[in-house]
């Protein structure tokens, strides 16, 4: 009998071991969901409650939402942010629904091409982007305004970009790239022979358009609307440098300015009845988009391997379609970006003269704080190397829970996962701030610590990592595991031997792509910030909060010089792994 | 008799021994020196604005160093302006956690309200200086030291200068050629002076600055002369600090006119919080700045310093217009604690601003 049980106890072992993975991934999943649901809770008890967080003395009362709901101020905050969102959405289809067409469904050349601008578009900063437009469009200084009026003899400047629809054209720019990727998704999943039969019945080009393709894209275009909208909705960057001098508020701008008030202390509890609210609006959002996912795959037609887009020929109207895009691009990033090239050259703005073109230097770049830009580098560095690490992790393991396990809740998972991309960031930076200070502070002190941003920016970057886990585990068939474990792998060599090599590509690619998008943050840093975990997305920020113009559109400029190298890292992954949208 | 001659002697003795404003070190200010040499660091966080951001450290850091013989590293870090970062100050130390900077500056509208919470800490300031700082230098609980004196002033392009040189008063401004021409301030720097009864009081100011709303072009802060030099915002009615014109890079295009119903003494302070992680070098950095050296840099670097001082380059500007009539207001710690309606008062005014700028 001894014998027996001496044989028998290294395979239960194994039996033990084998159920160490499931239990470790939803161990991993639940940290990951627990910390947007502790930011979510936080916000909520800090709206209820009024006086110091520390105070045991505490009083429970529902005035701040009173507060908030009598003040008028907030129906004009929530009335700029959905009118500023619209704007958004409005402009980024105008540019990206033609030029995902464009280049799925017609023989437009340099396609690759497309792709690779659309991503670095997507990644250049979106506050220098923005500075860059308020030294192009600003009524006094803009260049083209003066231009314009130098030219016509104009009175009053043409263009304001600090109002509610240039901030929202700005950001639509912004948000074009993106949108075309999803959208142009959508036009190559649609089948051909749909368009094909209309056009033997003998329907011209606009009318298939409008009676067959529109109408097969439209879950499509309405899931990235929402999507879209919702970048839009909880904005930060684009209003913050563009609306925040002319106090036009949108929610987040809002929110940030409540949280720095101008006088007196701020009032964290009607900050967080105001952040309630908008997590409302956001679950709602979340849930609409939800179900126009699970609504699109009715509309689904891809006829499997016989599939062939249809290709229509742009004939005369190529170059029209190329100066489209091309101008695209000259608008919303190549002109921002030489503004502040131009900016970086001056003691302060100034038209384009003979005497300005005197004042150029590089004394902006000469002067700038060296030890405050390097500190700066490496909180940023720090951030792009641990944020999408940990992030790319707890993604696999929600995608797991969420696809693989039998878990009763693990709809939840999903839906919390997802979570993040609605709720506006400076929520969870604000409540994130509160916890670190009033709840962590004797156990784990994070205050102040890069670590509280990493906490920060991987709960916010959830929905996107696990937006892309999710997407890779769907395509691998959960035979390849079951085979696996027929032939006697436990459940680690499962995952080690098969779904990590497989997924790696694309788990790689989301480690890049996150990794640029910690480059690039502004909102989180810009309420977490203290004196040793600035990065220098903020330092650009403060910059531009003491009208320090030149140096800010120097550092802005040496950001967008550093990306260089990463975005080429990324491309030659996506490339090879293939899986860049343009593959 | 004999013991005020022997004084008078000592007295005399000093003065000839050291030079006008030169430190003694006393055992207790030794005290601090060794204390902050085994501290070996500071953290200034602060907007640029006020003290000259990195520049202003720089000088600072040589200055303190060479006049204590110590070897303190300064680190600059940039914050957003002064009643943002008090916000976030108060709350660092409800969360008793280190606050992010050693030394905090404000003037009393900021100061007054932090200090009511006990966000400073209480120096003998005038023991450990007396050869420069006096007894009203230091105010507020000896929680905060006199460092400069803003002259709140309507801050213009030189383009506009035959313009501003026309306008007197505030409500000139409201006059139709000025429509859309300049920017205010979004926390309507020098206002609290003006809701006082001792001024206009809250309805007057509310009548004006509901039409001021309705005038202006933009919101600017305080310390953004880069974007008054650019013409963005040619004429900034009013900045807190009517400085900029004074440093180099500024002096030949912008200038500053002192209204004559905003005329201000406003002093700025240095302040060390309870939770400072330096508080020896903090104190030290002060004392630095308001030594004769100090003073001279920082109305190199930021063009102004503390009017009170008889060095002061900027005393003589408010002896001239006083001479010319002009009355002037002092805006000190105990002017703003003892009228305590004024906050709520000024931030109705603010609310209006901000409520009708927003809807443009």
């Amino acid at each position: 009998m001894a014998i027996i049980a001496d044989k028998l106890a290294p395979r239960a072992a194994k039996i033990e071991r084998r159920e160490l993975l499931p239990m470790a991934m939803v161990a991993t999943a639940t940290v990951a969901v627990l910390a947007v649901i502790v930011l979510i809770l936080a916000m909520l008890w800090l709206s209820v409650t009024t006086g110091n967080p520390s105070d045991p003395a505490l009083i429970y009362t529902f005035h701040h939402y009173a507060e908030i709901f009598l003040d008028p101020f907030t129906y004009t905050v929530l009335g700029n942010t959905l009118m500023f969102a619209a704007v958004t959405l409005v402009v980024a289809l105008a540019v990206a629904l033609p030029m995902a067409w464009l280049v799925e469904r017609t023989d437009f050349p340099m396609k690759s091409l497309v792709f690779a601008l659309l991503t670095v578009a997507l990644l250049i900063p979106g506050f220098a982007v923005a500075l860059g437009w308020l030294f192009l469009l600003s009524p006094r200084i803009g260049l083209v305004n003066l231009a314009l009026i130098d030219l016509f003899g104009l009175e009053d400047a043409p263009f304001n970009v600090s109002t509610l629809f240039g901030m929202g054209v700005v950001q639509g720019l912004a948000l074009a790239p993106i949108t075309f990727i999803m959208v142009a998704i959508v036009f190559r999943q649609m089948d051909a022979s749909l368009e094909e039969a209309a056009s033997l019945g003998g329907a011209n080009l606009v009318q298939r358009m409008r009676r067959v393709t529109l109408p097969l894209a439209w879950p499509g275009i309405l899931a990235t609307s929402i999507y879209v909208f919702t970048i839009g909705f909880t904005a930060f960057d684009v209003p913050a440098v563009l609306g925040f001098n002319y106090r036009i508020f949108t929610f987040s701008t809002y929110v940030f300015f409540q949280v720095n008030p101008t006088e007196g202390v701020a009032d964290y509890h009607n900050v967080a009845a105001l952040s309630v609210v908008m997590i409302g609006l956001a679950m709602l959002m979340s849930w609409w988009y939800g179900a126009m996912q699970q609504r699109a795959p009715r509309f689904a037609v891809v006829t499997g391997k016989a599939y062939r887009p249809s290709i229509v020929r742009l004939g005369r109207y190529k170059g029209l379609a190329v100066a489209f895009v091309v101008g695209y691009f000259v608008v919303s990033q190549l002109m921002p970006i030489l503004t502040l090239a131009w900016a970086a050259g001056l003691p302060y703005l100034q038209p384009m003269s003979l005497a300005s073109f005197d004042l150029l230097s590089l004394a902006n770049f000469r002067h700038l704080p060296q030890g405050l830009v390097l500190r700066g580098i490496g909180n940023t560095a720090t951030l792009m190397v641990l944020v999408p690490s940990i992030t790319v992790v707890l993604s696999l393991a929600v995608s797991w829970v969420v696809l693989r396990s039998e878990l009763r809740f693990r709809g939840a998972y999903d839906f919390f996962a997802f979570l993040p991309h609605t709720v506006p960031s400076i929520v969870f930076s604000v409540s994130a701030w509160m916890i670190a200070l009033f709840v962590l502070r004797d156990w784990l002190p994070i205050y102040g610590t890069i670590w509280l941003l990493v906490v920060v920016y991987v709960v916010a970057l959830l929905s996107y990592g696990s937006r892309m886990t999710n997407s890779a585990l769907i395509q691998l068939h959960k035979e390849l595991e079951e085979s696996a474990r027929i032939s006697g792998a436990t459940a680690g060599g499962v995952l080690r031997s098969v779904l990590i090599p497989l997924l790696a590509p694309a788990m790689l690619y989301s480690w890049i792509w996150m990794a640029l998008l910690s480059y690039r943050e502004l909102t989180m840093p810009v309420v977490l910030s203290t004196s040793d975990n600035q990065p220098l997305s903020v330092i650009v920020w403060s910059l531009v909060q003491g009208s320090q113009y030149g140096q800010a559109s120097s550092i802005s400029l040496i950001m967008v010089a550093l990306m260089i190298p990463i975005l080429l890292v990324y491309w030659i992954v996506a490339r090879r792994t293939g899986i860049a949208p343009a593959a | 008799m004999r013991p005020t001659i022997c004084a008078l002697a000592a007295v005399l003795a000093m003065a000839l021994a050291a030079p006008s404003g030169a430190i003694t070190l006393t055992p207790e200010l030794q005290k601090i020196v060794d204390a902050a040499k085994a501290e070996g660091a500071l953290t200034v966080a602060m907007a640029d604005e006020p003290m000259a951001g990195e520049t202003g450290v720089e000088a600072g850091q040589a200055g303190m160093n060479k006049m204590f013989g110590t070897a303190i590293k300064v680190r600059y870090v940039p914050a957003p302006p002064y009643a943002e970062q008090g916000a976030k100050l108060v709350t660092e130390m409800q969360a008793k956690q280190p606050a992010s900077t050693d030394v905090y500056v404000s003037t009393a509208v900021q100061y007054t309200p932090l200090w009511k919470a006990g966000l400073f800490m209480p120096v003998e300031w005038t023991k450990l200086y007396p050869e420069r700082i006096k007894p009203d230098f230091a105010e507020g609980g000896n929680g905060a030291v006199r460092i400069y004196t803003s002259i709140p002033s309507v801050m213009y392009n030189k383009r506009f200068e035959a313009q501003v040189k026309r306008t007197t008063e505030l409500a000139d401004y409201l006059k139709p050629e000025w429509k859309g021409k300049f920017a205010t301030t979004p926390y309507l720097a020098g206002f609290d002076v003006l809701v006082s009864k001792e001024m206009w009081g809250p309805q007057k100011a509310e009548e004006y600055v509901r039409a001021l709303s309705q005038q202006i072009g933009g919101l600017l802060s305080c310390g953004s002369p880069d974007r008054i030099a650019s013409g963005e915002m040619p004429v900034l009615v009013i900045d807190c600090a009517g400085a900029s014109q004074n440093k180099d890079k500024y002096k030949s295009i912008l200038g500053a006119q002192v209204l004559k119903d905003t005329a201000q003494r406003r002093y700025g302070y240095l302040s060390v919080p309870v939770n400072a992680v330096h508080p020896n070098a903090a104190i030290l950095y002060i004392l630095y700045y308001s030594s004769p050296e100090g003073q001279a840099d920082l109305f190199r670097i930021a063009g102004y310093d503390m009017s009170d001082y008889p060095d002061s380059r900027r005393g003589p500007l408010i002896k001239e217009l006083v001479a010319k009539g002009y009355k002037f207001t002092d805006v000190t710690v105990a002017w703003w604690e003892s009228q305590p309606e004024l906050t709520a008062e000024h931030r109705n005014l603010v609310k209006l601003l901000l409520q009708s700028a927003g809807k443009k």
